[in-house]
């Protein structure tokens, strides 16, 4: 048995460790993900007084702290038993929409556009951002960083801070929005909308106009059957704030919707003994490895998950959009890992669509925006989709609010096996018997990685198209007969 | 709200034990300098929200930790035109600090010319505390008066 390992050179921590097996006639056997840091997190919160949490979490990573900060906020509300009024929740959803907005368009130009624009084969050096905005112009480059702009400004203004917000309180938030502040975001929000429409036109003319591109996306070395999970509204429209966990089968059938205090009932976690990150899988399926199809629990909770376990998306446009990819890819449920990508930015407009309704909507600069609570706190789960997967906060505390117990399953956890399963795919179509690996191994793996938009616990850095990387390729003997790394 | 023209910038993660040394040095430097002239800001993020931070300032000062093996405490001193691969800076979900910089400025942003670096050396940015660990908490006064000497002529 030969192994190939991609390990992130030692100053990013070694966070993540890419190990491939060879069979004796050097095709692929296995590869594994291996999670090698223990984060401790949930321990560090036990002794706390449970509203600290919406403050605190958001810190274990930077990228997503709206995602924390509101999964946090509404298990809070749950354990103090009390729910916020009309208004407190769309200030609340308006919030988090427009956190979407950003989040998905920095993934999209500066992560996976890349990919696409530049080419999977193209130049490391200029498979970045850089690359892009030389590929597509100053001005659209200029409109991607206002668009983050924007939404860090209504971070700001709704959240109390650019990063890491503090509005959420158990029973609402802190501060009402008034008309001066909502006239802003609805001026904003219209930019947002205007500028998702042209980003799913340039991935229509760059991507889905390549027949090269759509290739490589229905491939089967970027495919997998499995179970999708995702938040739901009453009408099974996707929703990223509030609703109920639907699962569909890798067949597209509903398996189980539930509500977020009954997830324990349908999700358990694997543990290998090789990695730290524990897998979740559906209970009533059970665990059979790290495999696909319908009789393995596997789930996957990604922007095309939430697209394949709904029935469409809430607002006109999103939905005119949902129907051309389902379309276009052959039908529901999609399996192609790459075709994530393209369900983000459907994703997008529809953040964007409803961040300007919700701007526009007459109850969002009420005063009304918090519920005092008054019952004794005692337990309490609340779920969000967070842009990488569903994301669930759950506490338990005593008679005080003090914080016995927390467990968390953030996006990127459930999407664990199906990573491992998606590296596997892809070294497989890449290392054969009797050839030479080479930096293109390198690259397809890091695509296949990258469509997650992984973070474990902003373990894993990397610069797209430079992920920091060693291969060593032994023989059967275990002597190392080629050795690839990057940087050089 | 209109800009200094300096801005102090303390980045970290306020619940990684050593981590945290980037703003609490931020912030006792901002004290000590008097504040005319200067803005601080405190961050617990990296890539292009950093540069949404320092567009608009004419020259920026940027505190951090950082583990090379270096005696704990040691004050490294970086221009931001030195390339430098940090594990902070640079995330998967984003670019990294000096990309975010070359983009705002092939953008025609204000980004700011003068960028200098400090770095802390420290012991453990990775464990949960909101304490620092006593090595490092040690190394902070005198740090803050290196800085303040280096930049304001004071200390």
């Amino acid at each position: 048995m030969k192994k190939v390992s991609i390990d992130p050179i030692t100053r990013l921590e070694g966070h993540g460790k890419i190990e491939i097996f060879l069979d004796d006639k050097g095709d692929v056997a296995n590869a594994y993900l291996q999670i090698p840091e223990l984060r401790g997190f949930e321990k560090f919160c036990e002794g706390r007084p449970v509203e600290e949490l919406p403050r605190i979490t958001p810190r274990i990573c930077g990228v997503c702290p709206e995602a924390h900060h509101m999964a946090a906020t509404k298990a809070c509300d749950a354990v103090f038993h009390v729910e916020p009024p009309s208004a407190g929740r769309k200030v609340r959803e308006l919030l988090y929409n427009a956190f979407f907005v950003g989040d998905h368009c920095t993934h999209f130009y500066a992560l996976a556009g890349p990919d696409f624009v530049m080419g999977p084969q193209s130049n490391p050096a200029e498979r970045n951002i850089l690359g892009v905005i030389g590929k597509v112009g100053l001005e659209i480059g200029g409109q991607v960083i206002k668009c983050r702009a924007l939404q860090h400004d209504i971070a700001r203004i709704i959240g109390g801070r650019q990063i890491n917000p503090t509005c959420g309180l158990p029973g609402g938030v802190s501060k009402a929005i008034i008309e001066e502040e909502r006239k802003t975001i609805e001026e904003s929000a219209t930019f947002f909308v205007e500028f998702a429409k042209f980003s799913l036109k340039l991935f229509d003319d760059i991507v889905l106009k390549n027949k090269a591109y759509v290739d490589l996306i229905l491939s089967d070395a970027f495919k997998q059957r499995t179970y999708y999970m995702g938040l739901v509204d009453k009408n099974n429209k996707v929703n990223f704030y509030d609703g109920e966990v639907r699962v569909v089968d890798p067949d597209g059938k509903e398996f189980v919707k539930y509500k977020p205090a009954d997830y324990l009932q349908h999700l358990a976690e694997h543990v290998e003994p090789w990695s730290y990150l524990k897998f979740p899988f559906l209970k009533k399926v059970g665990w059979k490895g790290l495999v696909d199809g319908k009789d393995s629990g596997i789930y996957q909770a990604t922007p095309l998950s939430r697209l394949n376990a709904s029935d469409g998306m809430a607002t006109p446009l999103a939905q005119e959009q949902y129907d051309k990819m389902y379309k276009t890819l052959g039908g529901k449920p999609v399996h192609a890992t790459l075709a994530i990508h393209w369900a983000r930015l459907v994703e997008l407009l529809y953040a964007a669509e409803r961040t300007l309704e919700l701007a526009k909507d007459p109850e969002i600069t009420s005063p009304n925006v918090r519920t005092i609570p008054t019952e004794t706190p005692t337990e309490g789960v609340g779920i969000v989709e967070a842009p990488r997967g569903t994301l669930t906060h759950h506490y338990i505390t005593d008679e005080k609010g003090i914080v016995k117990k927390v467990n968390l399953i953030v996006g990127t956890t459930n999407n664990y096996g199906s990573i491992n399963m998606a590296v596997k795919k892809a070294a497989k179509g890449l290392i054969k018997a009797g050839t030479q690996v080479s930096e293109g191994l390198l690259n397809m793996v890091e695509m296949a990685f990258r469509a997650y938009d992984p973070c474990f616990g902003c373990a894993t850095h990397s610069l797209p198209g430079k992920m920091p990387m060693t291969v060593e390729i032994r023989n059967h003997q275990g002597d190392i007969i080629q050795t690839l790394k990057r940087p050089e | 709200m209109s800009k200094a023209a300096t801005l102090i910038l303390g980045l970290g993660n306020t619940i990684l034990t050593d981590d945290r040394v980037g703003i609490e040095v931020g912030k006792k430097v901002f004290e000590a300098c008097g504040g005319e002239g200067v803005d601080f800001l405190e961050a617990s993020a990296g890539g292009l929200a950093l540069l949404d931070a320092v567009c608009g300032y004419e020259n920026v000062i940027v505190i951090d930790a950082i583990k090379t093996g270096a005696e704990v405490g040691t004050l490294h001193t970086f221009k931001a035109c030195d390339y430098i691969g940090s594990m902070r800076l640079a995330s998967v979900h984003g670019v990294d600090f000096f990309t975010a910089l070359e983009t705002g400025r092939k953008l025609g942003m204000k980004v700011p010319d003068d960028i200098r670096i400090y770095a802390v050396e420290v012991l453990d940015p990775y464990t949960f505390s909101e304490r620092m660990t006593p090595e490092v908490e040690q190394s902070v006064p005198g740090i803050v008066v290196d800085i303040l000497k280096r930049e304001f002529g004071g200390g």
